[in-house]
């Protein structure tokens, strides 16, 4: 069973209009996984910049620093001890992504990785693939609802579909893989209809981190979390809801404002520490309003403001 | 493309297809049998290919897994990701994935590869395919694969709806502008159909050429093609895929090839060729000539009709038994095979390309990553020496490598392979 890790932190999307500016963001999300790494907190890539314009896609940022997280001798087999959160959480739309393509690129980012990479699904609809197929379903009525429970239960089959061991390699016998340990996911459901394994292995160990949000969440979802406007940062044993706590650092002092699902503070380091402090218990998110260039900076002090999670220190004394 | 006389150079691509191009090419002695299966495999080939000054790493793909992996492994990492994580570790070697135009949604398609481009620098080249057979299909919620016909139609929708947003990326600030002007089209498929999406759109076209005359007349099918699309035919590169086996003597290179034959899994060969063939071959004599008649014509055809007409060729031109056959296909793609010391193999590139047949070539080594290393240490210096392939990268972009200009306009109209006349109808 993956953890959900009780703190994650997203990148502010950066809008990347030419090479230059997509450098300047490949090169602050760089700097902010790597203080996050180091802190074991899980850094969120959106799907989006804020305020609009082109964003990076989170599955090729991911790509790029995944270069910093694993040298290529060591890929390919999953190290990360059993309940430690992953580096890198990459968001995706259920709108924009046929679930076995979008299966296929987080397998691959954690085949890549050792397994370092999770994934925050928004179910807001059905992709154009799915849509178009000839037996797409009619719209219905709680289709958020279903939408979210098949695409969560699809990936997680997926993602079990092809254990690393079923690699054979016998060179004397000419047998490369063994097809009968594979789990083709073989799902028809009233949305989705997926039948095959995909073709990246994992060790059937590994159980990739899924979040999703909370609109359609529901008890028989198997998710690890829950981010979104109505998860109102209440705990659950089975699937915890985030807090999400937005800090802007330039702001005036005074939180700004708090809601169940939501707490906004303004100001310095010390006071976004409090609310994290008093939030500890919990699981949240921190988006911090600032320039992406300044993340690390900023995270670098606020992490010096916070006592160390126990799971950190866990996850750090494994790794070394 | 203008020749050498023209002061262009020869480019050359090398097709990372997993363990190599050969059936069997995974059970050579010196290469990881898994070793495809890796990071590893892929990061080394590509910064050996940079250093080697190639133009480009070329990942083939398709939302599936492979029905023979019991023999051989297949193409397993996801091109978008893996091409990032190659960008990291390297500057200059181009970088072409191939995406299927069947199964990924056009809009959110050219938002990642955009970004993959411009965080590459300008570097990405997208292959375009139509991705065929009913196990693909059925992932994306369909019983059965879309006709050849069909899947044409909607590859030419989603590559001009790709290519005009990036295109206009500049001036609508949807996605990030492409430090090449726009990412290069590539496009493999000797279809009609195939022909037609290329000359509407490929910039490189990937072929499977077997001869220099069915190369030459492709080159005309494709020039033919373009000028039907208001496009000049002499941007547009074409690189057939060559499958090399290279020995110090020439000697030691057939003495390889009969080991790569022998390295294919008999029970894997027999089952692709009966796929190519319309019918199983479990039964066969293998050691009788193989039976012309009977066989569909390619338009008939349902999978791949490029691999299928050259395994036709190869039977009308040498009259085979199936044996002989096999042993020809290797177990392999189907592309030509060169075998031979490294000056041999340099020749056969350099009458191709000074006969006009061919722009270059991607190379597809007998195995990874043994075969490649002998390539870019002993064929790539000799094409070097006789000044047919670079020596320094002019550019930092694909399309500077490729010497391809951004062309001017892209239509704004819809693509006209539907209904676009009685040719089509068969394709």
């Amino acid at each position: 069973m993956t953890t959900a890790p009780r703190l994650i932190v997203e990148f502010p999307g950066a809008p990347a209009p030419d090479a230059e500016a997509a450098r300047t963001v490949v090169a602050a999300a760089r700097a902010a996984a790597a203080v996050a790494t180091a802190r074991s907190v899980p850094l969120l890539l959106p799907e989006t910049a804020d305020g609009g314009g082109p964003g990076l896609d989170p599955s090729v940022l991911a790509g790029i620093l995944a270069a910093d997280l694993i040298a290529p001798h060591t890929s390919g087999t999953v190290r990360r001890p059993a309940g430690a959160p992953p580096r890198l959480i990459v968001a995706a739309s259920s709108s924009r992504n046929a679930p076995y393509n979008l299966a296929r690129r987080i397998q691959s980012l954690n085949r890549i990785t050792c397994g370092q990479v999770g994934l925050f699904l928004r179910a807001d609809g059905l992709d154009p693939v799915t849509s178009a197929a000839p037996s797409s379903p009619p719209t219905i009525a709680d289709s958020h609802a279903r939408l979210l429970a098949e695409y969560v239960e699809v990936l997680r089959r997926l993602w079990v579909s092809f254990p690393e061991e079923a690699l054979v390699g016998d060179r004397d016998t000419g047998r490369f893989a063994d097809p009968r340990s594979l789990v083709p996911a073989s799902f028809a459901g009233e949305v989705y209809s997926v039948a095959g394994a995909l073709n990246v292995p994992l060790p059937s160990a590994h159980r990739t981190l899924l979040l999703t949000d909370a609109v359609a969440a529901g008890p028989a979802v198997s998710v690890d979390g829950v981010i979104g406007p109505d998860s109102g940062g209440q705990e659950d044993a089975a699937a915890p809801n985030y807090l999400t706590v937005t800090w802007i650092p330039a702001g005036g002092g005074a939180p700004a404002g708090t809601s169940p699902e939501e707490v906004v503070v303004t100001g310095t380091v010390d006071a976004a520490a409090r609310v994290l402090r008093e939030a500890s218990a919990g699981h949240v998110l921190l988006r911090v309003r600032a320039a992406a260039s300044q993340l690390a900076t900023l995270l670098e002090a606020l992490f010096e403001a916070l006592p160390a999670q126990h799971e950190s220190r866990d996850f750090q004394a494994h790794v070394k | 493309m203008t020749g050498p006389q023209g002061g262009r150079q020869l480019h050359i691509n090398v097709n990372i297809l997993n363990a190599g191009v050969f059936g069997g090419s995974w059970r050579v002695p010196e290469n990881h049998p898994l070793s495809a299966y890796t990071l590893k495999h892929y990061v080394d080939i590509a910064k050996k290919a940079e250093a080697a000054k190639l133009d480009a790493v070329f990942l083939a793909d398709g939302p599936v897994i492979e029905k023979d992996l019991e023999y051989r492994p297949g193409n397993s990492f996801e091109p978008s990701v893996l091409l990032a994580r190659i960008a990291a570790q390297t500057s200059l070697i181009g970088l072409i994935g191939t995406f299927s135009s069947s199964y990924n949604d056009a809009s959110e398609l050219a938002s990642r590869l955009a970004a993959l481009d411009t965080v590459s620098g300008g570097r990405f080249g997208w292959n375009v395919v139509t991705t065929a057979g009913a196990a693909a299909a059925a992932n994306f919620g369909r019983d059965g694969e879309p006709e050849h016909a069909s899947r044409y139609v909607r590859a030419s929708e989603v590559t001009a709806s790709v290519v005009s947003a990036w295109a206009g990326a500049a001036e609508s600030g949807a996605l990030p502008a492409s430090p090449q002007g726009r990412p290069v089209v590539v496009q493999a498929g000797a279809s009609k159909a195939g022909i037609r999406l290329a000359g509407e759109h490929a910039e490189v076209i990937f072929t499977a050429a077997q001869t220099l005359d069915e190369a030459l007349a492709f080159r005309r099918d494709i020039d033919a093609a373009a000028a039907t699309f208001g496009r000049r035919p002499e941007e547009i590169a074409i690189l057939p895929g060559l499958s090399t086996v290279i020995g110090s003597t020439e000697a030691e290179a057939k003495e390889r090839r009969r080991l790569l034959a022998e390295l294919v899994p008999l029970p894997y060969a027999i089952g692709r060729l009966s796929s190519q063939l319309g019918f199983d071959l479990k039964h066969v004599d293998l050691d009788a000539p193989v039976r012309r008649e009977g066989l569909p014509e390619p338009e008939a055809a349902t999978g791949s009709q490029t691999f299928y007409r050259m395994v036709l060729g190869i039977i009308d031109r040498d009259n085979p038994t199936y044996r002989q056959l096999l042993h020809a296909l290797g177990g392999g793609a189907g592309h030509r095979i060169v075998v031979g010391t490294p000056e041999q193999i340099a020749d056969d590139i350099e009458h191709w390309y000074r006969s006009g047949a061919a722009d270059g070539f991607n190379v597809m080594p007998d195995a990874l990553p043994s075969g490649f290393d002998q390539f870019v240490d002993h064929v790539v210096p000799e094409l070097q020496r006789r000044g047919l392939f670079r020596t320094e990268y002019q550019g930092t972009t694909l399309r500077e490598h490729l010497n391809l200009p951004v062309q001017a306009t892209v239509r704004r109209e819809l693509p006209v392979l539907a209904g676009a006349g009685p040719s089509q109808g068969a394709a």
